[in-house]
């Protein structure tokens, strides 16, 4: 039978899991034995690709040809990659890493994929989504079927489900998920009732800072490594850090010491350079004191979440989950105890965001049909009614320019943390708009939909992005220019932002054609793409 | 015997289709060659994934089509007895045959089972060498790949007598390191892993790798027919059989020792394989420990290089013969040019030449490959073609 997955979507590293028949949630390993696949694509010049950690020494002697961390453009309209005389879009190098992760799923689990939740960051606004959602769809399965994406889940929510699922115990609990993973932080509140075997999971609000991980420990540990081997020896820092078999020493073996950390007060390395040794000790006060105002960061991101939401951490919250591989540091632990004083549980911390993505997977019914497939041109035709599933909520606030005191500003329609999917229109927020002064039939609209992360009802325009292109959005029909007319924003269960318009005189509902600026941007290469043989 | 009696004819069918049958053999052939190559013929074609002579199975297909065409067709002439004397001998040798076979099929059955305890303990092996062997494994490269790095950059810089006292020293803490790393604990004669006292675990003489590149004897085959050719052909097929179940015994054995390790230490069953090279890996601090010693008493100007280098060397190659009983390979050459896997490109150097696109130009480690599978990659900085 079919199997839906659930994959973990990474910036550096992906993973894919499953719910077994015991209803136990599995990782998959990949062909090369692997629980995680490096986020990396090589392309060969025959046109074939390479995924993985393969990719990275394929790629070793052709770097312009290695793509790495394109998860970080997902939602960029001006980013391709060229390769072979053909460009790539964002979504086209993603579909190629989902591609190669659904082939091993397929060959470890020697059956059929059918359907796969992928996950995504917090922060990841509309345009980000859509083209995450359009990289799935791109891939075909070995029976010749488009893959199904069923949602596209926010991975601190992710987390948090994983954890919830776990839980047999009756709870009433409002968790704070903190996830510090190599190269992210995130972190969620959510509201977990399990009762019997009901358990609903609610999510509050959401925060984070993806430039902030793991990554810059080991930064703070290399660092200190390298002053102390220089003003024990002399040697010249610049020239040690621009020779590769230093800078290769340093990759192996600062997370090394910086895991001897977790264990031990002090961990030492002995480091050979320039015709140069020196024993060099590490304490964990050295490490943590180096490290703290990383740590601050992140306190004081999870504390100005909670001020936006008007809550607070030491009356709202019951207990604090620990979920991403950076979290087995001590100083994370001793600092969320001092700062917060609630109690703290470690959730699979590496594995967590991909168990909670096969466990919607698992639970996704054929009554919860996933959105239409976006094809390249705009967005679906039909919008399907979905339960709301209150686990999923906005990470940004939408809403239309307006003008206001002779000046444009934007009213906010949907705000963030409302839960998905959701919708808001210009008449119930006072603005119903009046397109012409004309009666002559029209058939678009002069208007344009931004995102940000405000709660306020109405916000300055520099605070926001544009979802679509700046441009008379179409709509199917035509209305008397001058009748009174409300638009409405919609989001859907992924996140995805849909338009429609209501003649106000009429009561006649038209579905609007926005244009995405990576609409014509995430087609690129998907064909190219489908089409690659991997290695 | 019955379920043979009865595969007769199918094979016989599948022979026909061949216009070759058991009992033509038999009437028709004079020639003992060919007669020989036709019993194969008739084996193959009864048993077609079986090939005669290569195996236990055939040799008891050979054996037993021999026994039922004896038994079911007339005797070729044998000269020096007559066809009523073979025949006889062959009744006698019919039983003997067929308790040899018994033994076979029993011990054959038992084959299975081992075979299967053995794939058990293999895979248990594979997938503890990747999980416990080679984090041992890793740290040993570490440390020898830090040696081979002091010996290759020798020269490099003018060291002090003093320095040299203190890097030598360097080597033994580093050691205390890698023992730690491992949780390995030296206390007196006892060596404490994981903290368990381990000095006393019997250490195996025999690996499965061993007992897996044993090869088998031919399968005797019978060319005199006549009396003193058939006792001897028995004797050389006693003997056969006789190895062959010795080998047995040992494959028994090996596993039996497995077995009792498994039953002495109930925490992780497959820890008990690392026993052996965890010991030698303790064992060894204390002859490095005197080593560096006696070189640093011995140190003078004239020969502190060759003292440093010499105890920088002996650790390698101590630390490579750890390596080899963790299952590792160590290549120090791999290839002349660029391979993927392999080879951990640290940097390109450009070239006008195109033929040398892709050549190394250095190597800065070897290459360690557990298995299948490359746990240390050699670095290397390869020529790039600027045209």
């Amino acid at each position: 039978m079919a199997k839906k997955i659930g994959i973990d979507l990474g910036t550096t590293y992906s993973c894919v899991s499953y719910v077994d028949e015991m209803g136990i949630v599995r990782i998959l390993d990949n062909r090369e034995g692997e629980q995680t696949t490096p986020s990396v694509v090589f392309f060969e010049e025959d046109g074939r690709a390479v995924v993985g950690s393969t990719a990275r020494d394929a790629g070793a002697m052709n770097p312009e040809r290695i793509v790495e961390r394109v998860k970080n453009y997902m939602g960029d309209a001006d980013y391709r990659f060229y390769a072979n005389g053909k460009e790539y879009s964002a979504a086209a190098v993603s579909s190629l890493i989902l591609k190669k992760l659904i082939e091993d799923a397929e060959l470890a689990l020697g059956d059929e994929i059918e359907g796969a939740v992928i996950t995504c960051p917090a922060y990841f606004g509309d345009g980000a989504k859509y083209a995450t959602r359009a990289a799935g769809e791109n891939v075909v399965l070995s029976n010749g079927q488009n893959l199904q994406v069923l949602r596209i889940l926010d991975e601190p929510t992710s987390a948090a489900i994983a954890y919830c699922n776990s839980k047999h115990e009756d709870m009433d609990k409002t968790v704070l998920i903190y996830d510090l993973g190599g190269g992210t932080f995130d972190c969620t509140v959510m509201k977990i009732t399990i009762n019997g075997d009901e358990k609903v999971r609610q999510a509050i609000t959401t925060g984070g800072n993806h430039q902030l991980g793991g990554k810059d420990w080991d930064a703070a540990l290399a660092e200190i490594v390298r002053s102390k081997f220089c003003d024990a020896t002399g040697a010249d820092e610049n020239e040690m850090m621009a020779d590769p078999e230093c800078i290769a020493w340093f990759s192996e073996n600062i997370e090394k010491a910086k895991k001897n950390l977790t264990s031990r007060e002090s961990t030492t390395l002995t480091l050979n350079w320039g015709g140069y040794k020196e024993r060099i000790e590490v304490t964990r006060e050295e490490f943590e004191e180096a490290t703290a105002p990383l740590l601050d960061q992140t306190i004081l991101l999870v504390n100005d979440m909670f001020e936006k939401k008007g809550m607070n951490v030491i009356s709202d919250i019951d207990e604090i989950i620990l979920v991403g591989g950076s979290t087995y540091m001590p100083q994370v632990t001793n600092r969320l105890n001092a700062e917060y004083n609630k109690p703290l549980t470690s959730y699979e911390p590496n594995k967590a965001v991909a168990m909670g993505a096969a466990i919607v997977a698992s639970e996704w019914t054929e009554q919860q049909e996933a959105p239409l497939p976006i094809g390249f041109g705009g967005a679906g035709d039909e919008q399907q009614e979905t339960p709301v599933v209150t686990d999923a909520i906005l990470s940004k606030s939408y809403g239309l320019r307006i003008v206001s005191g002779g000046e444009y500003k934007v009213l906010n329609l949907v705000y963030k943390d409302s839960p998905k999917p959701c919708a808001g229109n210009s008449a119930d927020a006072g603005q119903p708009l009046v397109i012409t002064n004309s009666a002559d039939l029209v058939d678009e609209v002069p208007i344009l939909v931004l995102e940000n992360t405000s709660f306020e009802r109405i916000i300055s325009l520099d605070e926001c992005d544009p979802v679509f292109v700046e441009e008379p959005i179409k709509f199917d029909g035509a209305v008397p220019g001058n009748n009174a007319v409300s638009v409405e924003i919609a989001v859907d269960i992924d996140g995805i932002v849909t338009l429609s318009l209501t003649d106000l005189v009429t009561g006649r509902t038209y579905q609007m054609r926005p244009k995405r600026k990576l609409d014509d941007v995430v087609s690129i290469g998907m064909a190219d793409a489908q089409s690659t043989s991997l290695m | 015997m019955d379920e043979k009696i009865n595969s007769v004819p199918e094979a016989t069918e599948e022979v026909s289709s061949n216009n070759v049958t058991v009992a033509d053999v038999f009437v028709d052939n004079q020639d003992d060659e060919v007669e020989c190559v036709a019993a194969a013929k008739a084996v193959e074609c009864a048993t077609p994934a079986v090939e005669a002579a290569q195996c236990e199975e055939p040799a008891v297909e050979c054996e037993e089509s021999v026994c039922e065409a004896a038994t079911e067709a007339e005797p070729a002439v044998v000269p020096g007895a007559s066809v009523e004397e073979i025949k006889q001998l062959l009744e006698l040798i019919a039983p003997h045959l067929a308790a040899v076979r018994n033994q076979i099929v029993h011990y054959k059955e038992k084959d299975v089972n081992i075979t299967k305890a053995n794939k058990i303990m293999q895979d248990y092996r594979e997938g503890f060498e990747e999980k416990m062997f080679k984090s041992v494994a890793m740290e040993l490269i570490s440390l020898r790949e830090s040696c081979r790095k002091t010996v290759r950059e020798f020269g490099m810089r003018q060291l002090s007598l003093d320095e040299y006292k203190k890097y030598l020293g360097f080597l033994v803490y580093d050691y205390e390191d890698l023992l730690v790393n491992l949780n390995i604990v030296i206390d007196g004669d006892k060596v404490i892993y994981n903290k368990r006292d381990i000095s006393e675990a019997p250490v195996s003489k025999i690996t499965l790798a061993e007992i897996e590149e044993q090869t088998y004897p031919e399968l005797p085959e019978i060319t005199d027919y006549t009396f003193e050719g058939i006792a001897n052909y028995l004797a050389s097929v006693e003997s056969y059989y006789d190895s062959l179940l010795k080998d047995n015994a040992v494959r028994d054995r090996a596993i039996g020792t497995y077995i009792d390790h498994a039953a002495l230490y109930e925490q992780g069953v497959y820890q008990v394989m690392l026993y052996p090279v965890i010991s030698r890996i303790a064992r060894f601090y204390d002859k490095l420990s005197a080593d560096v010693k006696e070189c640093v008493e011995n140190l003078t100007e004239d020969n502190a290089g060759e003292l440093y280098c010499g105890c920088m060397t002996r650790t390698a190659n101590a630390l490579e013969g750890m390596l080899n009983e963790c299952g590792v390979l160590i290549d120090e050459y791999v290839s002349d040019s660029y391979e993927l896997r392999k080879h951990r490109l640290l940097k390109t150097v450009p070239t006008d030449d195109p033929a040398l696109n892709g050549r190394i130009v250095k190597r800065y480690c070897d290459l360690y490959t557990m298995g299948n599978e490359v746990i240390y990659q050699m670095k290397v900085d390869v020529y790039k073609a600027t045209t």
